[in-house]
């Protein structure tokens, strides 16, 4: 069983409010949801879609095509009317006139007159949608007075007046248990991933989508006890994120690639005073300020190369909210223990994306600390904090706890954190700080293999980031097609592992990378590293997500 | 202070058409703007200031930046620029420099100008570049979804101070007068003409000209503050703005609830960045 569901209309109209209410009600039916929010960059008129795919088995990507559409006005009708799947439906107002098969719902009026709030029209259709679902009324009615609280009479009446107008549609949505599964987005996995890894710290400045972070934040400051600063700009907060980090706190910022650009040099900074941070990028079209709500995957060779010197960085790509949850609780974990900067890259699809994920497994957020203590620097006869060690890693003291001083020094410095122009002291401080690439190396967890088993002769599809479910649904679908193919998908992209590459390249019979950029920096970065090259790139950059048919149809070309 | 009657008679309102269409890019509107948004008047008072004006079109560029208020230059058959977020100022220093004859307008919001963007602001006031920067400053960022910025009145509820700010905010026209600006008023969206002529008056001033103006986000900054609609935020200017001219810039503070100044606060003279540099040549060629 799957079914998608569309709801279109202008900034303004409440398409996300509809469309979170109605994902969110599937979700509680026991459904496997996908959500996939598409907008332009503006607050009111434009086009806001909500795309909601509904199964009863997992779902992690957006499809073009919708069985059936809520569409809010004219314009929305005829954009996405010719969206929608043969016999498909269309629920919108009676003063419109689709072409397709449609439930025609006086909203409009009956807002007006029966209401008295003519916004409640896109809350009538909602209803009349719920019941052409064939849903429970019961759970989207509770959903509504949690959200709308003393005003949500007024929206139980207008979906009352929609649903009593509808007629129920053919499909028998079967009822599962919702118990032991999260319904998140992006931006929530990463959020909740900072809390528990006791982030304490967060300063960044607005910038679609990665401030959808720092919103989630605020919101938990009080309760987590976490200090969110919006910072007059990126350059000052990631300066004062390595300010706090420095301090103790657990520090991170939130900002998209414009952002990023701005905080480089606060990252080199952090690679030379080995002060962890957490830097959260959700990537979106560029260049300069490019498509501000639109999804890419364009950041990648930015990352990984930012900063002027050669320093030690870990970055992960995270392929679902839950795994964004683990991810960053690990960017935190190894930057801590490496005193190296983690970047946390995702996207504009993933940050507004909701998914059906299993539970998250708090055992599995490992959080220890490795500072030292009091205790322990009070033991070290004389504190270097950066003592030249094997691993490069030297102990870190926080300042303030002793009379011993921990001096960093943004110049080069030599163990004790002091100025130096000695130039063999620099070259021992250079070999220490990359000496801490190799154990991040050893952290790395390997690339995914699906179907899993082995690449002999196979077409290989290489892909890393929120690009996974799509790609893992292409893949079925070429299978499906008599094809022979499999996905090679990496969520920790830097440093990059190498022995699966080399295998799968040798196995396969082609490799294919498949990127939401035009000039595949994935295979660009494998080559770089293996001197691997893939046949060819499959690029997507128009700003939309992948979905699996896309894939299949490039790929198969 | 009695409303100076308009010499010209009062162009004809129809629906469809703008009255300073002739300015407007058409194949560009409707614009993004919400219903009630400060943002409409505050373009129509630029455009009645330069039909006022009478100047050649060509002489006039406008640079914005990011966000609700960036949007500006687009809608406008002037050559603009919309830059990146916060650097609308030294974009436009570059553009005068290399083209002094040229009016350059910098036409921006509150979080561009004087969070990301301040320190371009306050240099470009002390060198007392020749250009005017008009401000809309409605109290948050808009585009992004309503965020803290550094005009938000303490207690402001916004999506990031979701308890209430507790950071002090700017006093703009004390900033711009300290920084070193020549001209500096502030007018809100309700007092169109007076906008219209402190607009004309910042153009044809030598210098760095500055003109704030008060205006409404019902969307984002009022209804997350029960302000009301666009029109209740009007009629909260008409009682609380308290025109003052040559009033102290200290005293222009803004708190919510309270009486708050507007008017022009400085208007003077002194020689202007491209003044002070072709003195320098004339001195070293021994002019
Ligand atoms: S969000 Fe605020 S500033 Fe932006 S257009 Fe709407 S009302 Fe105007």
């Amino acid at each position: 069983m799957e079914l998608v569901v569309r709801i279109a209309g202008a900034a303004g109209q409440g398409v996300q409010t509809l469309g979170e209410l109605l994902s969110r009600a599937l979700f509680r039916h026991g459904l496997f949801v996908h959500t996939e929010m598409s907008y332009h960059s503006r607050i009111r008129g434009g086009e806001n879609a909500y795309t909601i795919r509904v199964s009863d088995s997992p779902v992690l990507a957006t499809k073009e095509k919708a069985h059936v559409l809520l569409a809010l006005n004219d314009e929305m009708l005829a954009r996405y009317g010719s969206l929608l799947v043969d016999g498909g439906a269309v629920i919108c107002d009676a003063s419109l006139s689709p072409s397709a098969r449609a439930v025609r719902v006086p909203a409009r009026e009956l807002a007006a007159r029966e209401l008295k709030l003519p916004i409640a029209a896109g809350m009538v259709l909602l209803g009349a949608l719920a019941r052409f679902l064939g849903m429970e009324m019961g759970v989207l009615r509770d959903l509504v007075r949690e959200r709308f609280g003393d005003r949500a009479e007024l929206n139980l009446r207008a979906l009352e007046l929609g649903a009593e107008r509808a007629p129920a549609g053919p499909w028998g949505l079967p009822r599962g248990d919702p118990e032991g599964r999260h319904f998140l987005n992006g931006a929530q996995g990463v959020g909740l991933g900072a809390l528990a890894a006791g982030c304490r710290f967060l300063a960044s400045y607005p910038m679609t989508p990665g401030t959808a972070v720092m919103v989630y934040l605020a919101a938990k400051s009080l309760e987590h006890g976490v200090v969110v600063e919006q910072a007059e700009d990126e350059i000052a907060a990631i300066n004062m994120a390595l300010g706090a980090s420095y301090a103790g706190a657990r520090a991170m910022v939130t900002t998209s690639g414009g952002g990023f650009a701005l905080m480089v040099e606060g990252l080199s900074l952090s690679g030379m005073i080995e002060t962890p941070v957490v830097i959260h990028i959700g990537q979106r079209p560029a260049p300069a300020t490019g498509l501000p709500t639109r999804t890419a995957q364009e950041d990648l060779l930015f990352a990984v190369h930012a900063g002027h010197g050669e320093f030690p960085r870990y970055i992960c790509a995270p392929r679902d909210p839950r795994d964004a949850f683990y991810l960053t609780v690990k960017a935190f974990q190894l930057a801590e223990k490496y005193q190296v900067p983690a970047i946390v890259l995702t996207d504009q699809y993933l940050i507004d994306s909701h998914f059906t994920v299993p539970e998250i497994d708090l055992s599995r957020a490992e959080v220890s600390d490795f500072r030292l203590s009091p205790e322990e620097l009070a033991r070290i006869p004389e504190y270097r904090r950066f003592a030249i060690t094997p691993s490069g890693v030297s102990p870190r003291a926080i300042p303030g706890v002793s009379e011993k001083l921990v001096l960093v020094d943004s110049d080069e410095h030599d163990e004790h954190g002091r100025i130096t122009e000695d130039l063999g002291i620099r070259g021992r401080m250079v070999e220490k700080r990359l000496r801490k690439m190799r154990g991040l190396e050893a952290e790395v967890s390997p690339p995914l293999v699906y179907p899993e088993g082995g690449l002999r002769g196979k077409t290989v599809l290489l892909g890393w980031g929120s690009s996974f479910g799509a790609l893992k649904e292409a893949v079925d679908l070429l299978n499906g097609a008599g094809g022979d193919y499999a996905l090679l998908h990496f969520s920790e992209v830097w440093p990059l592992r190498t022995a699966e590459l080399a295998r799968a390249f040798a196995e396969a019979r082609e490799v294919i990378a498949v990127e939401g950029n035009a000039t595949g920096q994935f295979a660009r970065l494998v080559s770089q590293v293996t001197g691997l090259r893939a046949s060819r790139t499959v690029g997507k950059y128009d700003g939309r997500p992948f979905t699996p048919e896309w894939i299949a149809e490039e790929v198969s070309r | 202070m009695p409303v100076k009657p308009k010499e010209k008679p009062a162009p004809e309102l129809t629906p469809a058409r703008h009255p300073m269409e002739k300015f407007l890019r058409t194949d560009r509107i409707p614009h993004i703007w919400c219903a009630g948004c400060g943002l409409g008047t505050a373009v129509s008072c630029l455009l009645f200031a330069l039909d006022e004006l009478a100047w050649d079109l060509d002489s006039v560029a406008v640079v914005s930046g990011i966000g609700c208020t960036g949007r500006v230059a687009g809608y406008l058959k002037l050559d603009s620029y919309h830059t990146t977020h916060g650097r609308a100022i030294p974009f436009a220093t570059g553009l005068k420099l290399a083209k002094p004859d040229l009016k350059v307008v910098v036409f921006s919001g509150d979080g561009d100008l004087f969070a990301i963007g301040g320190n371009h602001f306050i240099h470009a006031a002390r060198r007392n570049l020749d250009m005017t920067v008009i401000c809309v400053n409605n109290f948050n960022y808009g585009m992004t979804g309503g965020q803290v910025g550094p005009t938000t009145p303490i207690e402001g509820r916004t999506t990031t101070t979701p308890f209430g700010n507790f950071e002090h905010p700017f006093n703009l026209v004390y900033l711009a007068a300290s920084a070193g600006a020549t001209y500096v008023a502030r007018w809100t969206t309700l007092h169109a003409r007076r906008l219209q002529h402190a607009i004309v008056e910042a153009l044809t001033r030598k210098g760095f000209t500055f003109v704030e103006v008060i205006s409404p986000c019902p969307t984002n900054y009022g209804r997350r503050n029960k302000l009301g609609e666009g029109l209740d935020e009007m009629r909260y200017y008409a009682e609380h703005a308290v025109i003052r001219h040559g009033a102290d810039p200290k005293e222009a503070e803004i708190v919510p609830g309270e009486d708050f100044l507007i008017g022009k606060f400085v208007d003077t003279e002194k020689p202007t960045y491209l003044e002070m540099y072709q003195a320098k040549v004339a001195q070293l060629r021994g002019g």
